[in-house]
């Protein structure tokens, strides 16, 4: 059965009975875990019943939210996540995820039930503590000098090409996309994957160019291990941030960085954690706590990318970013 | 004249400048809050506190400024929250 660590928690995994593992690209990044870890979350996988496919409304399941393809679906006990050829429950309590997975060529979306199951692990770590967050932090500067940068947006806003340019430039980085948060004290944490660049920043940044994977699963983007890319460079851990990005793409000719009032920023967080208004969801006053001080003592700024962020990433964003942290 | 009472399908979010935010979990909308209407929304919360006239005395206290504007800043935001159904009529 394999096992990997996500700080502090072991997930351990059952998948003998598919052809491939669904989970081996989502946590290909974890470290493995030992023995005596303490007690695990269990992910047990199984190929998927011919039930699997049918409305879980016709079984009393309740609507939830959906996420593209993905839909949730809230019943005794916790969640149903279904992609309409894959289930997987999720029990609010702890307990062990169960998955039934389509083979690749019955899936309705290329890639769908992978992303079922990265919901289904950002459900359930809830109940071990660890509250997703969809952002991307960094580290500017080196040593006792080092300032935490938090990016937040949602897909398509800028994270991944300013998340780029502070690393051209120098940055250390815990992820580009997905972290998670944890309380006492309030530590943000690096969710070690990939990053994804669509075709736009990929250019922006032709030295990764050699360095990108295939397309995979949906959309066009493709994997860049940052490892390979940045190595030496990754954070397991950051113990705050003092400056939080909130790119968007302005159109203009020029990157600007405009001051956001904390109120604003707090309401952007809140827009990229979608979670937080899912009915029934276990932690909701918690994780919103850790978003209000995650944001506390942090300057916070509007990025609004122009299109010399593409042209010269390092000297429109990373360039910016640093004059803005040198002054105060 | 009673005050409204909050959603309950509405959190309140209390940021450390003295501003705030309301997230609506059935529209799935945030919403801003400056100081003032800040100290509003915890007075709607305050049996004690559930007249017009108690809360135009805390805004004229609170903000120095002058008991008719303090009665115009509440109108204004009271309207608001009931508008966006973040409040709700206090029942009889």
């Amino acid at each position: 059965m394999p096992a990997a660590r996500l700080h502090g928690v072991t997930l351990a995994w059952s998948s003998e009975a598919l052809p491939f593992d669904p989970l081996a690209d989502l946590l290909a990044m974890l470290e493995p875990a030992g023995e005596g870890a303490g007690e695990p979350l269990r992910i047990a996988l199984r190929p998927a019943s011919a039930g699997a496919a049918s409305d879980p409304r016709e079984e009393g399941w309740e609507p939830s939210f959906f996420h593209g393809i993905v839909q949730a679906y809230r019943g005794a006990g916790g969640f149903l996540l279904w992609d309409r050829a894959s289930r997987a429950r999720v029990p609010t309590d702890g307990g062990a995820v169960e998955a039934e997975i389509a083979a690749p060529h019955r899936e309705v979306e290329p890639g769908s039930a992978a992303a079922m199951l990265q919901i289904a692990l950002a459900l359930a770590l809830r109940a071990r503590g660890l509250y997703h967050l969809h952002a991307a932090a960094l580290v500017h500067g080196s040593g006792a000098d080092g300032v935490g940068v938090l990016v937040v947006g949602g897909s398509g806003a800028g994270k991944t090409t300013t998340t780029l340019a502070l690393l051209e430039a120098g940055a250390a980085y815990l992820g580009d996309d997905a972290l998670f948060l944890e309380a006492s004290p309030l530590t943000l944490l690096a969710f070690p994957r990939a990053f994804h660049l669509g075709a736009a920043t990929l250019a922006a940044f032709p030295r990764l160019a050699a360095l990108v994977g295939p397309p995979n699963g949906r959309g066009d983007k493709r994997p860049l291990d940052p490892r390979r890319a940045y190595p030496g460079r990754h954070r397991h851990v950051l113990a705050g941030v003092s400056l939080a990005l909130f790119p968007s793409i302005s159109g203009g000719p020029v990157t600007e960085l405009v001051p956001l009032a904390r109120a604003e920023a707090f309401g952007h967080l809140l827009a990229s954690s979608a979670a937080l208004v899912v009915d029934g969801l276990p932690g909701r006053d918690e994780n919103l706590a850790l978003l209000n001080a995650l944001l506390r003592g942090a300057r916070c700024f509007e990025l609004r990318l122009g299109r010399d962020a593409l042209a010269d990433p390092v000297a429109a964003i990373a360039a910016r970013v640093a004059g803005c942290l040198t002054t105060t | 004249m009673s005050l409204p009472v909050p959603n309950p399908q509405v959190l309140f979010t209390e940021i450390d400048d003295g501003s705030g935010v309301l997230l609506h979990l059935e529209t799935k909308f945030y919403y801003t809050l400056n100081p003032t209407a800040v100290v509003v929304w915890k007075a709607l919360a305050e049996a004690k506190l559930a007249t017009v006239e108690a809360v135009a005395a805390r805004l004229t206290a609170e903000f120095r400024v002058e008991p008719e504007e303090a009665r115009r800043d509440l109108g204004g935001i009271l309207d608001e929250l009931l508008a966006d159904g973040l409040a709700l009529p206090r029942p009889a």
